[in-house]
């Protein structure tokens, strides 16, 4: 994976998504509405302003539709090991030393993420009774809370069953 | 509570041992999550980075803000699946083609046009390339000549709005993205000027490097500029619409995207497969960069803890050199860096370092991003890392690598020479996001 931000200029392969299992057309189905419905929402309060409506919490719309891009694009990008990495060093190695610090790659990845749900889990705890909600509209942040964590969690499993899949040809 | 005077040696052990992950190939997100977290850990307790971690990842990801960039990635997506990157080169090739040196001038057009779709380095130069290195080379163009303006003319990707490096930098700074946007406009069309500048006197010092083209009559000149029409028509709406303050970058990365929804319609390229994989490939990058932000975040916050920034920033100011050389310096260890550390990698150790520098010295942190993502571009055509003349490489694949990074020479200069431009003269950046604020 080369590192940069940006859009690929190679339109990937289209129909990938219909060869992949449940767990990756769940993250595609939950970023994909994301992008679709953030997209649809700001352009209609961009249209109200305009011509003179107001669209009441359209911020608060968007970022509940931004939670859902990052929680299914974060499961798609790692289900596709699409994550982006150095690769100055190691492109120099052999297939085996590559394997080898692949899997070591895995378990700083493994490690961080625990500790990341376990953040969040902690945060979610103390969150839970208090009601939680945004200013506006009164949207209950928690199943936010829920889906993010979920996603992370995934992320998470995904990691292990590939590494579990790579010790076996080490 | 950790003793205060060895913080800042945690900060530096910290900072080698992410240069260890790095280099190990550990993801770039997890390298910095990893190093902040121990170091956060240390610092002040283990109980306070699990709390951290887990505020940081949720607060990343419901952050509006961040929603500008996977909907700028859409709206590329889809102007791609619409056909829209071959547009700006064909065009500029059909005015530029037939003067000497024509075609590399109009793939530096072709670059900036595409870049303002794209806002990647990479991207653009992919796509450009593969379009205009085969006709230039079918243009007895020199191949070495014809790639190095290809792989600098590339670089403009990342600079001319909506550039994706800005926008993270506007994320881990808290440095508003419209701001940034527009000061990079000045810096980006100098910057194609000064490679169009350098092509015209490469081209009359030795002409046979860039050979003229058969001329090609006002009607098929006419009938580009009306193909492209379109396409130029989003960006005019969408960047237009952002700096005279229509709407905010997330409402335009919006607008964008019903915009290049439209263009697809006009086109006859909008059905469900293109759709599709535009919603797939945005999702695969978005999801890189989501937990990129959360380490990089967390990383800053970790230097932030450790005060090497308040230590690096009291030593500059013992050695009282002034902005200009203690940025000249900032620059060469950038450059320094960028030889082994990729673009992104490079931004996002620089930033939460360096920045607090640079204000501490009276520098607009808008400036500073401006200066940082240049400096990152320089990164990507000069040896030994150079991606950019990789990707050309790829395209071209008879080309040795060693003539493309001759080719790309003359751009290194005039890279230079509009770095210290930018330095030594803050307004070219400053002016439009000053004439925005009134």
């Amino acid at each position: 994976m080369r590192v940069e931000i940006g859009a690929d200029s190679a339109v990937e392969a289209t129909n990938e998504h219909e060869s992949r299992g449940w767990p990756w057309r769940v993250a595609f189905a939950i970023g994909a509405g994301g992008l679709t419905g953030a997209a649809l929402s700001d352009s209609i309060a961009v249209l109200g302003r305009h011509v003179g409506f107001g669209f009441l919490g359209s911020i608060e719309i968007s970022q509940a539709f931004v939670c859902l891009i990052a929680s299914g694009s974060i499961l798609v990008a790692t289900l596709s090991a699409g994550h982006a990495a150095v690769h100055m060093v190691t492109d120099r190695l052999g297939e085996r030393q590559k394997r080898r610090l692949a899997l070591v790659s895995d378990l700083f990845f493994m490690a961080t993420f625990a500790v990341v749900i376990a953040g969040g889990f902690w945060v979610l705890f103390d969150m839970w009774g208090g009601a939680e909600q945004s200013e506006l509209l009164g949207i209950p942040i928690i199943p936010f809370r829920l889906l993010w964590l979920s996603a992370l969690t995934g992320v998470l499993v995904s990691v292990l069953v590939s590494f579990i899949k790579a010790l076996r040809h080490v | 509570m950790f003793d205060p005077g060895a913080a800042e040696w945690v900060g530096y052990v910290g900072i080698v041992i992410l240069l260890g992950l790095l280099a190990l190939g550990v993801p770039i997100g997890v390298s910095l999550a990893c190093v902040a977290l121990g170091g956060l850990a240390i610092l002040i307790s283990p109980e306070a980075a699990l709390i951290k971690s887990g505020v940081v990842s949720f607060e990343i990801a419901t952050k509006y803000e961040l929603g500008v960039l996977p909907l700028f990635l859409l709206m590329a997506h889809l102007c791609f699946s619409a056909g829209a990157s071959r547009d700006f080169f064909t065009t500029a090739a059909s005015f530029l083609g037939h003067r000497r040196g024509g075609l590399a001038l109009a793939s530096i057009a072709g670059c900036a046009g595409f870049g303002a779709i794209s806002g990647s380095s990479l991207a653009t130069v992919a796509t450009v390339g593969s379009v205009a290195l085969p006709e230039m080379r079918r243009a007895n163009y020199e191949p070495g000549f014809a790639a190095g303006a290809l792989a600098a003319g590339g670089t403009l990707g990342s600079l001319v709005p909506p550039s994706g490096a800005l926008i993270v930098f506007g994320i881990i700074a808290e440095q508003s993205i419209g701001q940034l946007f527009a000061a990079s406009v000045i810096p980006g069309l100098s910057q194609a000027l000064f490679y169009m500048i350098t092509i015209a006197i490469v081209c009359a010092v030795r002409p046979a490097l860039g050979p003229t083209s058969a001329r090609v009559p006002w009607r098929g000149r006419l009938t580009a500029l009306k193909h492209m029409a379109d396409v130029t028509l989003l960006i005019v709406l969408v960047i237009g619409g952002l700096i005279l303050g229509w709407f905010t970058p997330t409402e335009a990365a919006s607008v964008g995207c019903l915009a290049a929804l439209l263009l697809c319609w006009f086109r006859g390229a909008l059905n469900r497969k293109a759709v599709s994989g535009a919603l797939l490939a945005t999702l695969k990058t978005a999801g890189m960069i989501y937990v990129v932000i959360i380490g990089a975040i967390l990383f800053a916050t970790f230097i932030g803890v450790t005060g090497v920034a308040e230590q690096m920033a009291a030593f500059v100011r013992a050695v009282d050199a002034g902005p200009v050389a203690t940025i000249v310096v900032m620059a060469l260890v950038l450059l320094v860096l960028g030889s082994f550390l990729d673009g992104l990698a490079l931004m996002l150790l620089a930033t939460p370092i360096f920045l607090p520098i640079a204000q501490d010295l009276g520098l607009s942190p808008i400036w500073f991003g401006i200066f940082l993502v240049r400096t990152m571009e320089i990164g990507f055509v000069h040896p030994p890392l150079g991606l950019n003349i990789y990707i050309i490489q790829g395209i071209g694949k008879d080309i040795p690598v060693g003539q493309i990074f001759r080719g790309v020479i003359p751009f290194l200069t005039a890279d230079f020479l509009h770095l210290m431009l930018l330095i030594v003269f803050p307004i070219i950046t400053l002016w439009l996001p000053q004439v925005m604020a009134r």
